[in-house]
């Protein structure tokens, strides 16, 4: 692990621009629907407001419900620190730390589904019933994508396998495997991040959300610690994405950089137009698409090893 | 010297129990003699087992005993180490645990019997451990399943204890009798039972193999792994909260050990061993959970969650065992290592578990957590001790149960080495363990939810107090010893490692190379773990500092604007766990039985649903059936007299003459 400057510099833009993603969502989907939208700052805006907000407290609620939101924070937080930049590195890095990531997700997911249960709502226990669902496929299915990185590039941890090695496997026979992989990513995106057609983030029914219900009944700098954390988290699937993408080339730091925040920008331009193109899943239908998902992780894993 | 102690250590609880039997017409000495000596013993024990592991003695001692291939031969080796750690630390827990527990039974039963079979119980698990005859090991191996069929039917009065407790003592001699089918075939084939002959055996692949499935049948049963599990899930409720937790976080282990330790007498592995104990381990895993998920009593839910945990250390083993086939030694170490360590944090966090459903039970009386709710405010620790716990067993970092998962993808990730495609089997335990883990969230995060927040359900869970201290203590020990080897995994490792290294038959040079590695790896996982630490400590700080001077206030949880939500409106733990049994049906094959509302002014409705053990339901039973019908047939020589009866002896010896010196000349 060597503390590089430029890995610093990537996570700390990560940390800054990563509400500006939803920015960009909305006023595409705004776009795509006729409208002007709000501003592409309207993120940051609302996180600003709701730092400067007091709180209102359920009665049933106790000190799970108010430390929630920052063990959600920190985990996603400290999961930011393991995503790099292309070839040069994440800040912290070891061996073996797909598992921490996938477990520091899960730890985040534990608080916010124990938090939605502190307030004995029927409303937030079926939100966080439906997200136990959609995270037990999701987190197979993201674990097998490493699995199947690590039998391509050979390498155990988050940097290695979006590093060098994966350049080399682009022009090899597994070159097939990245492709399958990037599609299941782009889905497991949508579903963690809760996204249609897993999740509307825009509905105005309890009965048909699932992350939105969850947070419910959280205020001021709870919900902005909250919402924060829901835009790092789309920030590092994004990036996992545009990574894998950018490991095609292979040139200068500035020149990847810049590949890598247009992708970013396309990655969520994307994810708009399929949110303006689609429905809702019903609920029922949504373990089948993850299902896909994990498949074709299996399948590429299945090719990685087939041709090694 | 060290042998003195340790049986000395074994010698108290037993010599106690004897008294406490003795003393049983008095609640108050049988307690205080039960599980003093309880107490003591194991203390005694686990500084003597520290002491050996931490000098690196191994020690034997040997004598004679006239039965036929025995002899009282004992040895302390690091694999029974780790182990004797558990019996003893989970022993003492559980005895002061259970002197505040068993206390409430005083008017209504004898005590002196409950402890009399617990520290037998102790005492038997310690001499499995350290038994190095296939005599002794089988003796000490019956006493254990006896003394803890009484302490499962301690609340006989009760028909589904009875019920357990007998299903309980089958399942075990079904299990046993493949022991003895295994140790008959070694003591057939070599002429001896001591252990370090038979260690020195090389059979051939055949009859190697055949010596593998009957361990794994008989080691399996006793482990609760699936399909041989079907005991558990009734047994493990059903016995007093000491003594489940007793069972599920030590007495299922002693299985564990025993595959290890049969592992010793059979030669080189082949490599579908592994695969198959990786595959059964899934298997267990995976329908374990599920059906952990499926249960609304807390206990049951528990003991089924156990066969998970014990899937995920089979899993393990199968990772050392494949390992060891393609002369992977720094794979099969660190596949021993992560099983044995999961080994040891799943008894703690287990324990834990146990003893908090118990000190739930202790106060309510009430098995299902649809009647419970918001205890956390009414028995702060207790909550806070099931959080930890459950959330170990979630496998979310901070905690030990994600170190020991992070060991075993350390294990499987290094399979890589091998080239080919042969490593997909270990491989794929990395994405089963994330589908376990998520699922073992979503049950524990319904236990926790649903019985220990939002508000009570029940007017008996809303005057529930907090337990006393005899209750705490043992909750307490269990849940800091799970946040420490969390946060700081690197003391558990040193531990498990001298075993492992023996399991794997790595050079001391090589295991010292790669300890230091796994080390390394667990060092991050602590930096990690602080840094979530860290940040949530700084970002709490942040909250309550902005949050100071501004209106804070309280009002009822959002429910549409409606002003009198009751509990009852609450979600069920069978709704939550609804979607996720839906996607699984076909695994999980719940009951319901629906009665909709008719007509236009509906009178009543209703709807029931549960999850039956399908292995029970569709393989055990149906089996037991055909074997009571056959038995059937022979009820003809059973007619109660007893005159017949006397004819039968007679007849044999008549059969058994004429063969000695008729035919046998």
């Amino acid at each position: 692990m060597t503390l590089d400057a430029s890995a610093i510099i990537f996570t700390a833009t990560g940390f800054i621009f990563a509400p500006l993603l939803f920015g960009i969502i909305n006023k595409t989907k705004a776009f795509v629907g006729g409208r002007t939208g709000a501003p592409f700052l309207q993120p940051y805006f609302d996180l600003i407001k709701l730092m400067q907000k007091g709180g209102v407290y359920s009665v049933t609620t106790g000190w799970i419900f108010t430390s929630a939101p920052a063990v959600v924070l920190a985990s996603v937080g400290v999961v930011m620190l393991l995503v790099p930049l292309a070839t040069s590195g994440a800040v912290f890095s070891f061996n073996g730390d797909i598992f921490l990531f996938a477990g520091l997700l899960a730890f985040a997911r534990l608080a916010m589904i124990l938090a939605a249960m502190d307030t004995g709502s029927a409303f937030e226990g079926m939100g966080a019933s439906r997200e136990a669902m959609i995270s037990a496929i999701s987190e197979p299915g993201l674990l097998l994508m490493w699995v199947a990185l690590a039998v391509i590039t050979g390498q155990f941890s988050v940097e290695g396998m979006l590093g060098g090695d994966l350049n080399f496997a682009w022009s090899s026979a597994a070159g097939p495997a990245i492709v399958l992989l990037l599609v299941a990513l782009f889905l497991l995106m949508l579903a963690e991040n809760a996204r249609i057609p897993v999740d509307d983030p825009t509905t105005h029914l309890e009965l048909t959300m699932v992350h939105e219900v969850m947070i419910l009944d959280h205020s001021g700098p709870d919900l902005g610690f909250l919402t924060y954390a829901a835009a790092l988290k789309l920030w590092i699937f994004a990036a996992l994405l545009v990574n894998i993408v950018l490991s095609i080339y292979d040139g200068p730091l500035w020149a990847t950089a810049t590949i890598f925040g247009v992708g970013m920008v396309l990655t969520a331009i994307a994810v708009a137009l399929v949110e303006s193109t689609m429905a809702r899943l019903r609920m029922i239908q949504v373990p089948e698409l993850l299902t896909i998902a994990v498949g074709l992780s299996a399948m590429s894993a299945a090719i990685a090893l087939g041709v090694r | 010297m060290l042998m003195g102690w340790l049986l000395g250590a074994i010698a108290i609880p037993a010599a106690g129990g004897l008294i406490a039997l003795l003393l049983a017409d008095r609640a108050r000495a049988s307690t205080l003699v039960g599980a003093g000596s309880a107490v003591a013993g194991s203390l005694v024990g686990l500084v003597t087992v520290a002491y050996a592991l931490i000098n690196n003695s191994d020690v034997e001692k040997r004598w004679p005993w006239e039965v036929p291939f025995g002899e009282f031969h004992f040895a302390l080796d690091p694999l029974s180490s780790v182990f004797l750690l558990l019996v003893f630390g989970l022993g003492l827990l559980g005895a002061i645990y259970g002197a505040q527990y068993l206390f409430a039974f005083r008017s209504t039963k004898s005590l002196g019997v409950p402890w009399f079979f617990y520290n037998l119980l102790l005492a038997s698990m310690a001499v499995v451990l350290i038994a190095r005859n296939g005599m002794l090991f089988l003796t000490a191996w019956e006493i254990m399943a006896i003394t803890s069929f009484f302490l499962v039917g301690f609340e006989h009065e009760r028909a589904e204890v009875r019920r357990a407790a007998r299903n309980y003592l089958v399942a075990m001699h079904v299990g046993t009798a493949f022991l003895l089918a295994f140790f008959a075939i070694l003591a057939h084939e070599t002429g001896t039972l001591d252990f370090n002959a038979l260690a020195t055996f090389n059979p051939g692949h055949v009859l190697a193999s055949i010596l593998f499935l009957l361990a794994l049948v008989g080691f399996g049963t006793k482990a609760g792994l699936i399909p041989f599990h079907t005991w558990l899930p009734d047994a493990d409720p059903a016995a007093p909260c000491h003594v489940s937790a007793l069972m599920s976080a030590v007495l299922v282990k002693i299985g564990i050990y025993g595959l290890l330790r049969s592992t010793e007498f059979l030669g080189d592995p082949l490599e579908w061993w592994g695969v198959l104990l990786i595959a059964v381990g899934m298997t267990s895993g995976i329908l374990g959970v599920l059906f952990a998920l499926a249960q609304r009593d807390m206990k049951r839910m528990l003991a089924y969650s156990t066969i998970e945990n014990v899937g995920i250390i089979t899993m393990g083993i199968g990772i050392g065992v494949w390992g060891l086939s393609h002369d992977l030694s720094a794979v099969a170490f660190l596949g021993f290592t992560g099983a044995l360590l999961h080994t040891v944090t799943h008894g703690l966090f287990k324990g834990l578990l146990f003893l908090g459903s118990g000190a739930v039970l202790h106060r309510t009386r009430l098995r299902s957590m649809d009647d419970l709710g918001g205890l956390l405010k009414t028995m702060p620790l207790t909550g806070i001790a099931f959080i930890v716990g459950g959330a170990a067993i979630a496998g979310v970092p901070l905690l030990s149960g994600f170190v020991s998962e992070f060991t075993l993808v350390t294990a499987a990730l290094r399979s890589v080495d091998l080239p080919g495609p042969k490593v997909a089997p270990v491989l794929a335990i990395i994405p089963v363990l994330g589908l376990v883990g998520a699922l073992a969230l979503a049950t524990f995060a319904r236990a926790i939810g649903i019985a220990f927040l939002g508000s009570p359900r029940t007017p008996i869970a809303a005057e529930a107090q907090e337990v006393g201290v005899g209750l705490k203590v043992p909750m307490a020990i269990l849940a800091v010893l799970t946040i420490i080897i969390g946060i700081v995994p690197v003391l558990a490792i040193q531990v498990v490692v001298p075993a492992a290294t023996n399991l794997s038959g790595i050079s001391t040079a090589a295991a010292a190379i790669e300890t230091t590695a796994l080390e390394t790896l667990l060092w991050r996982v602590t930096i990690a773990a602080l840094a979530v630490a860290g940040s949530v400590a700084v970002l709490l700080l942040l909250r309550s500092a902005l949050l100071r001077g501004r209106s804070v206030r309280s009002a009822l949880t959002w429910g549409c604007a409606y002003a009198l939500p009751s509990p009852r409106m609450q979600y069920t733990s069978t709704s939550f766990a609804e979607p996720l049994i839906r996607l699984f049906k076909q695994l999980v094959r719940p009951r319901q039985r629906l009665s909709p509302p008719r007509g236009p002014f509906p009178v009543r409705a209703g709807f029931a649903s549960d999850a039956p053990d399908l292995l029970t339901e569709r393989l055990i039973r149906p089996g037991w059936l055909i074997l009571l019908s056959l038995n059937a047939r022979l009820r003809w020589l059973q007619q109660g007299s007893v005159n017949l009866y006397l004819l039968y002896p007679v007849i044999a010896l008549a059969v058994l003459l004429v063969w000695r010196f008729g035919f046998a000349r």
